[in-house]
């Protein structure tokens, strides 16, 4: 029996890439580590997203305030938004927002970068020169990505939520205080550990994807466009299958 | 290979945060669930927990100081609440302290209150056991409330009959619209009033009297405190009782006296019976006494014949004018009077 060419592409590319995350887990797990690109890769991932992150969050979480304020009026629980808000970030939107942002910054940038280098075939001169081109492209670029994107969200959580705190300052009165009383009062374990473990997994999609697609980014100057475009559609579209994934693995508990 | 240090710095400032944010979240988490300070656990049977579940909170007058860790059946008519609580307030928590089920607002999570009981207790220890108060059952509330407002239906119609037969009544109304009625009543009040005040002005009198009488003031006073006049009263007495010793003598004096009279008088009677002497004779003899019946008899006739004689005088012309002349001094004599008698009524009026 025949599949269709585009349903054979689809699942080839996609026991390609599991075959990828395999090498990545075995590369990653053996000398030798490239500790000092590891470094590099995550001030360039972590530290130089932080920017973008911070603006989209803050945002992020000034809006959902001021969003949900006008329903929460109805039923006279404005007092409930810190709350709504808290549960609201912590749980999905600072995960997920900063992933997506962390996906078209990221994702895109390392799907270029390695097309290029594969275009230009400075991922061969590599081999040559007795560089193991996967360790110090692939493994470190994934790792960072790893490593990076929870704390991304982290730090993209607390902003979020000081937008949120002048989002209600807009119309009520409170304090700091009051207001992260007020979030951590109906926060549990339940709602901050799944979020922080999928940002892990979040991550390592971003990376992985973005590291395949330009891996086996096809030649010329279309190549290198093509592969940074799809990995940043394809790990976004990652993204919302690994949070559907972990909403029904934590649901369980 | 300086650039590589900042750069360094830079993402070890920037996963610094990130670990500090997440410490700090979990710390604030913890603090909610009491897992990083130290605790203890207490146990409460309910028999019912109406939704209450692990997570809950637990509220010892009106503060968070825990969670329920577990509900599980014991049997068909316990369940078992297992308490985790902050280690501070087995410092304030007695052991008579009661454990009720409640809500967090009006349709909020269910949460345990406990509340302390008046009365001395040990503080609680680890694994104690509190007694549950049975909650407040909606249904048995509703089934009452139930009833209630069928005794205030009944009720209602009861007093609307009522207040129709007051619409209905003329002298009711008449009352009620009568506009002397109330000022009479104001004025009842007034007296009412008034005489309360006499009363009370009466009272204080009297309370200042028996006030002086107790003082040992006034005559009352004097009479009820003064010991001297206890004494000049046993006197009083003692001088009455001889007064009377004398007045007996004197009794008896007179009977003597008495008996010496009746002595006499027998005597008296005696010589009167006795024939001797004028008076006996007069008294006793009783051919004088048809003597003087005789006389008595003769001397009627006489003035019998008198008055005849008397009669043809007054006829008599020669007499006549004599008798008229007295009969005419007679009536302005009478005339006189009668003309004194209404001057002296005058003169009174």
């Amino acid at each position: 029996m025949r599949l269709p060419e585009d349903t054979r592409k689809f699942l080839y590319e996609t026991g390609d890439i599991a075959r990828f995350s395999m090498r990545f887990f075995q590369e990653a797990f053996h000398p030798r580590y490239e500790v000092r690109e590891f470094f590099h890769q995550c001030y360039v991932i972590g530290y130089q997203s932080l920017p973008l992150v911070a603006l989209t969050a803050f945002i992020m979480g000034f809006v959902l305030t001021m969003q949900l304020r006008p329903s929460l009026v109805i039923y006279g629980v404005e007092s409930m938004i810190p709350s709504m808000v808290g549960i609201a970030i912590v749980r999905e939107i600072g995960p997920v927002i900063t992933a997506l942002i962390f996906a078209g910054k990221i994702g895109s940038s390392i799907g270029a970068e390695l097309g290029s280098m594969k275009v230009t075939e400075q991922i061969d001169a590599m081999e040559v020169s007795g560089t193991n081109p996967f360790k110090y492209l692939v493994v470190t670029r994934t790792m960072a990505a790893t490593l990076m994107l929870p704390v991304l969200i982290i730090l993209g959580d607390a902003i979020s939520l000081y937008g949120s705190y002048l989002g209600v300052n807009i119309w009520d009165t409170t304090t700091l205080t009051l207001f992260f009383t007020q979030v951590f009062e109906f926060l549990t374990y339940i709602d901050l550990v799944p979020a922080f473990t999928k940002s892990f997994f979040f991550g390592f999609a971003v990376g992985i994807i973005g590291c395949y697609k330009g891996y086996h980014s096809e030649k010329g100057t279309e190549g290198v466009g093509s592969s940074a475009n799809s990995a940043v559609v394809v790990s976004s579209v990652l993204i919302f299958v690994i949070d559907l994934l972990a909403v029904q693995i934590s649901d369980l508990f | 290979m300086a650039k590589k240090i900042i750069e360094r710095v830079k993402l070890g400032i920037f996963v610094m945060a990130g670990l500090a944010l997440l410490i700090f979240a979990l710390f604030k988490l913890g603090q909610n669930r009491s897992l990083f300070s130290s605790t203890i656990e207490l146990k409460t049977h309910f028999h019912n927990v109406g939704g209450l579940v692990a997570g809950n909170n637990i509220r010892f007058a009106g503060i968070n100081v825990g969670a329920v860790k577990s509900v599980k059946i014991v049997n068909d008519t316990a369940i078992e609440v297992v308490m985790i609580m902050d280690d501070d307030v087995k410092n304030f928590i007695r052991k008579n302290a009661r454990v009720s089920l409640g809500t967090d607002g009006i349709i909020g999570n269910r949460i345990l209150n406990i509340n302390p009981e008046k009365g001395d207790a040990p503080f609680v220890q680890s694994g104690d056991f509190l007694i549950s108060v049975r909650d407040i059952d909606t249904d048995a509330m509703l089934r009452t409330l139930d009833r209630s407002n069928q005794n205030i239906a009944e009720i209602t119609e009861d007093l609307q009959v009522t207040l129709r037969r007051f619409a209905q009544s003329p002298q009711l109304i008449k009352l009620l619209e009568d506009e002397t009625m109330s000022t009479n009543i104001i004025q009842s009040f007034a007296n009412i009033r008034r005489s309360t005040d006499e009363i009370h002005s009466t009272l204080a009198d009297m309370r200042s009297i028996v006030e002086d009488v107790k003082a040992g003031e006034g005559s009352v006073g004097k009479l009820l405190r003064d010991t001297t006049l206890s004494a000049g009263l046993n006197e009083a007495v003692l001088r009455i009782q001889t007064l009377e010793d004398q007045a007996e003598k004197i009794t008896h004096d007179i009977d003597s006296v008495v008996l010496n009279l009746n002595a006499v008088v027998s005597d008296i009677d005696q010589s009167v019976k006795g024939t001797d002497g004028p008076l006996g004779l007069m008294l006793n003899d009783s051919v004088t006494a048809r003597q003087l019946e005789e006389f008595v008899v003769n001397l009627n006739a006489s003035s019998e014949l008198l008055k005849v004689n008397m009669e043809a005088m007054q006829s008599n012309f020669l007499l006549k004018g004599y008798f008229k002349d007295q009969e005419k001094a007679e009536k302005k004599a009478r005339k006189a009077a009668e003309k004194k008698a209404k001057k002296a009524e005058r003169k009174d009026n």
